[in-house]
């Protein structure tokens, strides 16, 4: 009987109320205001996803926009008892994923040497608390820029979004076992690309 | 006691592990300097990249808000049909099948599905469902009970028998009702398949790819390109997806799990490819790079 009932309490789900219900049927029903004001509640957020999952400022926007855009169009169909962002992440990451892919097919390898011309310069000096600190954040990235695209939307949502395995597997519609997998996988190779400078940190 | 494994010290880091298991490993950490180097290694790391990210300064938002409406208003959405995700899939799946049967080369993939997959609860009572062809649903039906037939489960779910979850992951109205509904999502976790996979965290340099759609390569493959391409000769290539299987013992490494995801990253929302790290189900269409850009070999 118990796990019955256990099953039965994750089954119902004690989620929280949508913070956005209103706003979310409003915009379902077409509302433009409520729209607008997700994009603007969402926007550094999702952006900051994209901004993760591609190697330029551009695409980044470009995959933002495409992004709100879609649900815009989707809205009326979206179901209420998910999260807004989890749903914009994964249209998010989709769009970069096949961006990515994309590119990849043209062979402008997004896993190239030569991205970023500046674009990467986004981690600068002076943001970062110490010069030292900096060059582990630089290494980070540009190994995580080496992961596969499927790979790095699991670490993005997990290391930057600090979102649980579960929530990353609702997010991406992918299985908790596969979230796991792959998060190993990108950390496996996140730390085999930084190599030697990582010995310096432990 | 042994040292945790890597995954075992990550999930331990990233507070995913079940209580008893987390107590073994914080007494254990107190303990051992080298699991403790690398656990704190870890965290730095991924902290220092975490918070080296500057956010882009300035009325970016606003322009971005200002644009995105404007296109809106001009209707200038690059998605010029609003298709829902479903029909979409089944058309491009009705396509390939009906480009594969005739020989002819397949085309570019304009007509992919629409990247934003399909919207959580969507086609629960929508249109789309009507829109779906009983003939088509009955096939997709029929295709995994095949694939359960042969001893293959998509997705072990403590939820209930594996035939009872959608062959398409999302695709249909089925998946609804069962894969991505709030409850059933929650409750088809792999947890199990994830604790064996984490077990089993060893790769192997040459991962064995022991069949091609459940026929085993004739040689055994120098490479798995070569691999798939000399069994997909014989294989059927009127299917529309291509299962791999690998063995169990030996992970794909790197190098192959990078081209398994470049041939499949971007369609895992409209067809159900990877289930585990060892069975794979590859697009029939993607597998035109291994064929210098040719469908494959023999195809009437």
């Amino acid at each position: 009987m118990i796990p019955f009932v256990s099953l039965w309490v994750l089954a119902a789900g004690d989620r929280d109320p949508n913070p956005d219900l209103d706003l979310l049927e409003r915009a379902a029903s077409g509302d433009r205001d409520a729209f607008g004001e997700l994009f603007r509640k969402y926007a550094d957020r999702v952006y900051r996803v994209a901004r993760r999952m591609c190697s330029n400022d551009d695409d980044a926007w470009d995959v933002t926009q495409d992004a709100f855009l879609r649900a815009m169009e989707a809205m009326d169909r979206f179901d209420t008892r998910f999260r807004f962002f989890t749903w914009m992440y994964r249209i998010t990451t989709n769009l970069a994923i096949n961006l990515a892919r994309k590119k990849k097919r043209r062979s402008e390898s997004v896993f190239d040497e030569s991205v970023g011309r500046g674009d990467r310069e986004r981690l600068r000096d002076d943001v970062a608390e110490s010069e030292e600190a900096g060059r582990l954040a630089r290494a980070v990235d540009r190994a995580v820029e080496k992961l596969t695209p499927s790979l790095r939307a699991v670490f993005v949502l997990r290391v930057d979004r600090r979102m649980s395995y579960t929530e990353i597997a609702e997010s991406l519609d992918i299985p908790l076992g596969t979230v796991m997998s792959r998060l190993n996988r990108a950390r496996a190779a996140v730390r085999k690309e930084l190599g030697a400078l990582l010995e310096e940190y432990e | 006691m042994n040292c945790p494994d890597f995954a075992t010290l990550m999930r331990y880091m990233d507070r995913e592990l079940p209580d008893d298991t987390a107590k073994t490993v914080k007494k254990h950490l107190e303990s051992c300097s080298r699991c403790r180097a690398l656990v704190r290694s870890q965290e730095r790391l991924e902290e220092s990249w975490r918070n080296a990210y500057v956010p882009p300064g300035g009325s970016v938002f606003e322009r971005m808000e200002e644009e995105t409406f404007r296109r809106i208003g001009e209707g200038k959405s690059r998605r010029r049909f609003i298709l829902p995700a479903a029909a979409g899939l089944i058309a491009v799946l009705l396509g390939l099948k009906l480009i594969l049967l005739s020989g002819s080369v397949i085309p570019g993939r304009e007509n992919v599905p629409p990247d934003a997959g399909p919207v959580p609860g969507a086609y629960r009572d929508g249109p789309a469902a009507e829109t779906i062809p009983v003939e088509v649903e009955e096939k997709v039906r029929k295709e995994e009970a095949a694939r359960a037939r042969d001893g293959f489960s998509p997705v072990e779910s403590e939820g209930g028998p594996a035939e009872e979850l959608p062959a398409l992951r999302g695709s249909g109205p089925s998946a609804y009702a069962a894969g991505n509904d709030g409850a059933g999502m929650l409750l088809s976790g792999a947890t199990e398949a994830g604790e064996a996979l984490l077990e089993e965290d060893k790769v192997s340099a040459s991962p064995r790819l022991l069949s091609v759609d459940g026929i085993s390569p004739v040689e055994p493959p120098g490479d798995l390109e070569t691999g798939i391409a000399s069994t997909m000769t014989i294989a059927s290539r009127a299917a529309d997806t291509v299962k791999l299987v690998f063995d169990p013992d030996g992970r794909p490494d790197s190098a192959t799990a990078e081209l398994l995801d470049s041939l499949v990253s971007g369609w895992d929302e409209y067809i159900g490819w990877e289930f585990s790290d060892t069975v794979f189900f590859v697009p029939v269409s993607e597998l035109e790079d291994l064929f210098d850009g040719e469908p494959p070999p023999d195809r009437e």
